[in-house]
């Protein structure tokens, strides 16, 4: 009965019933709830009163909602840029412009592997090498002879971006491990005819291989966007949000709200309020990329 | 396009998916250390025991080993004892209390928090015990008082005499250069630049988490007001806008941090490693509570001098301190088997239990009995800390506000510190949040 055409897609809708349902369960009831909770007030963890848009109204009028926006948008473009920018630099480097096999291997697999640690490991280790009292960081800019006490996150216009150095240390294998990939995917024929006429090695970069791992560049660019709204658990191990607010991003700022003032409604509010910045964000960026790939044709 | 549009928001909605639904997780960071109950031992016995929950966030083995003990001294009653992270208890503790799923035996933060748990029916009124089973004998009435509402005990003290509004000096450090100590704000930030030429820094604390700051902040009001002060601003007696008590204190951190008096990163600094840099000889000034000892330990290599808190003016006299009891152990009103919580709360909060709390800390405790046989550090037994034993105390700062206003506060001091808020803007932002918590 199942064996006609109408019968195989039942048959392939029920296959997929399981991991739907699921999902459904799991990932898609939980944020419309908490889009639910974004308009009622809560009391002793229950929604208690339905307030309409007043937690809205709140949320637009806190300066520190605000900066969390700002932070967190910061946040995801330099996760989109650098660990794409600094993983190709390094695929180039490893892949293309290295000739020891054995050395091309171990620099990948080095490269690689603080992307195997967990970002909470990663936030504690730079944690201490950050420590201006009794860090790394500290210890080797005196055997330098500079003396003076770098303090990497006690800045607040600074504290952003030292926050953004271990999570380049830590990403940026990944992005190199895809050019690679796309890399060693581009036709040896091409390059060897490219070698035939005359083109040199900058060349050859420029006018065969790049525009020929666009594809790839985009790929890891929107992983690299995602995981930048995901970030949380780094810079909550870092910083807390600190110092002041000024690595407090939006993920950051609802945790505390929810888990710390037990504002579940407030957080829930900033949540939604994310959740549409996350979706016009992605509707420009695939906008832009798509142009990018019709423009370099892959 | 009607694809590519599901497409993104589906992939909006697994990045926010994240943090949606956090409130209902379950209790996995807990490690339950269940001791099942010995009955089969007795073949003979017909009685089952009772077994009661019991949960606790104190990870040290030796109390752990304390409450394992009960159960072979007590074949009746078996408890089954849940040891939770401290941070994370504060959660679970509350679902519990929403989900009416309370232990039978459990502990909870004293302050604002008692409140809420007595009113969200979590905590057992347990006056008619105190004289019955010599509670009131056993502890301070200024514990005792920090465990009762309205007259009605609700718990007993379960934490150590853990005072602040004390400095920790390197008194080695201080004679070999000839230095005095701070008694005042005003001396305390005159030294700070003579530390930094000598390569050390001024004074250790650290704010990541930001109860420290309130704790500092609670230092600076209750040298000018009483324990009332919270009572009053609690109760929306008095507000926090144009509150001078809470302006002072807030601009004297403002100054100390402009002066840099205070570690350098202290904002994204935590208790271990900057405890660490007073201990290593990087810095001869320590603002901590009495527990520091359980990171630097009891023996330390240089000597300890025990100072008064740097004063607003040298003739202050501080009208409160900030101390114990900051949690407290009681029953449940959900239990079933009161008698035998009663039994078991009464082994929770005895004389040995606090010899082996106070010996494992370095610590006095609520329980005078137990304080003759507790081995205290000689810089604890100074009278910066013991003249506090006799004044009017009040819980930390961190704890005497609802939990938004405790999280208003921190943060805004955080900004204060950090020159991003006025004290003026600051007060309104947590007054702002403390009207939405009044009854």
């Amino acid at each position: 009965m199942l064996n006609n055409k109408k019968g195989k897609q039942i048959k392939a809708y029920i296959y997929l019933l399981p991991a739907a349902i699921l999902l459904i369960i799991f990932l898609y009831y939980p944020v419309v709830e908490s889009i639910g909770y974004s308009f009622f007030n809560f009391k002793n963890f229950k929604p208690f009163e339905f307030v309409g848009l007043d937690n809205y109204r709140s949320a637009f009028a806190d300066g520190l909602f605000w900066n969390s926006i700002y932070l967190t948008f910061k946040w995801v473009i330099m996760n989109t840029i650098f660990p794409t920018f600094i993983g190709l630099m390094l695929s180039i480097l490893v892949d293309y412009l290295s000739k020891i096999q054995w050395f091309t291997s171990m620099s990948r697999t080095i490269l690689f592997m603080p992307m195997m640690m967990s970002m909470v490991a990663v936030g504690l280790l730079w944690t201490l090498i950050y420590n201006p009292n009794l860090g790394l960081l500290n210890g080797l800019l005196g055997v330098f002879g500079l003396d003076e006490k770098f303090i990497a996150l006690g800045s607040t216009k600074t504290a952003i971006y030292m926050s953004f150095i271990p999570l380049i240390w830590q990403s940026s294998g990944f992005s190199m491990v895809v050019c690679s990939a796309a890399l060693q995917s581009v036709s040896k024929e091409m390059l060897e005819a490219s070698l035939i006429d005359g083109c040199n090695k900058f060349n050859q970069l420029k006018r065969i291989m790049l525009p020929n791992i666009v594809g790839a560049i985009v790929m890891v660019s929107t992983v690299n966007m995602i995981s930048g709204f995901k970030a949380f658990d780094l810079l909550y191990v870092l910083t807390k949000g600190g110092p002041g607010a000024a690595t407090e991003i939006t993920a950051v700022y609802a945790y505390k709200q929810a888990f710390l003032a037990f504002k579940f409604d407030y957080a829930s509010t900033m949540m939604t309020c994310l959740l549409i910045c996350v979706i016009v964000f992605l509707l420009i960026f695939n906008f832009f990329s798509n142009k990018v790939e019709k423009k370099f044709g892959s | 396009m009607a694809k590519r549009l599901v497409a993104l928001v589906l992939s909006a909605v697994m990045v926010v998916s994240l943090f949606a639904g956090c409130g209902k997780s379950g209790s996995d960071s807990a490690t339950s250390t269940s001791t099942s109950a010995a009955s089969s031992q007795v073949a003979t016995e017909v009685k089952k025991p009772v077994t009661l929950e019991f949960w606790h966030a104190n990870s040290s083995k030796e109390v752990q080993a304390y409450f394992e003990l009960f159960n072979k001294k007590s074949p009746d009653i078996q408890i089954n004892q849940t040891v939770y992270v401290d941070d994370d208890y504060k959660t679970q503790s509350r679902i519990a209390l929403a989900a009416k799923t309370s232990p039978d035996v459990w502990y909870i933060n004293t302050g604002e928090s008692l409140k809420q748990f007595v009113d969200g029916g979590g905590m057992m009124d347990i006056t008619p015990y105190v004289k019955e089973k010599g509670w009131d004998t056993r502890f301070d009435e200024a514990a005792q008082k920090m465990c009762s509402i309205d007259g009605k005990m609700y718990g007993l003290p379960w934490s150590l005499y853990t005072p602040w509004m004390v400095t920790w000096a390197n008194k080695d450090f201080f004679e070999k250069n000839k230095l005095e100590y701070p008694k005042t704000v005003d001396d305390m930030i005159a030294l700070a630049a003579p530390l930094r030429k000598l390569g050390q820094e001024p004074l250790v604390f650290y704010n990541k988490d930001g109860w420290t700051g309130a704790i500092l902040f609670g230092e600076y009001v209750l040298q000018q007001a009483g324990t009332e002060w919270i009572d009053d601003i609690n109760s929306g007696k008095t507000s926090w806008v144009g509150n001078k008590e809470a302006k002072v204190a807030l601009e004297t951190l403002a100054k100390l941090e402009k002066a840099g008096v205070f570690l350098s990163g202290y904002g994204t600094q935590r208790q271990d490693t900057a405890l660490l840099v007073w201990k290593d000889q990087k810095s001869p000034l320590l603002y901590n509570g009495t527990w520091f000892t359980q990171v630097t330990g009891k023996e330390l290599p240089f000597q300890v001098e025990t100072l008064t808190m740097p004063l607003l003016t040298a003739d202050t006299e501080p009208k409160a301190y900030q101390n114990w009891i900051d949690w407290t152990v009681g029953i449940s009103p959900e239990t079933k088997n009161v008698e035998q919580a009663v039994e078991f709360l009464d082994y929770a909060g005895a004389v040995e239990f606090y010899e082996i709390l106070g010996n494992y800390e370095g610590n006095l405790t609520p329980c005078t009995a137990a304080n003759s046989k507790v081995n205290v550090p000689y810089f604890f037994n100074k009278e910066p800390i013991t003249k506090q034993l006799d004044k009017p105390k009040t819980q930390y700062f961190c704890y005497a506000f609802p939990l938004p206003v405790i999280e208003s506060l921190q943060t805004q001091i955080k900004l204060v510190l950090s020159g991003d808020a006025t004290p003026d803007e600051a007060l309104a932002a947590i007054e702002a949040e403390h009207v939405k918590n009044r009854k």
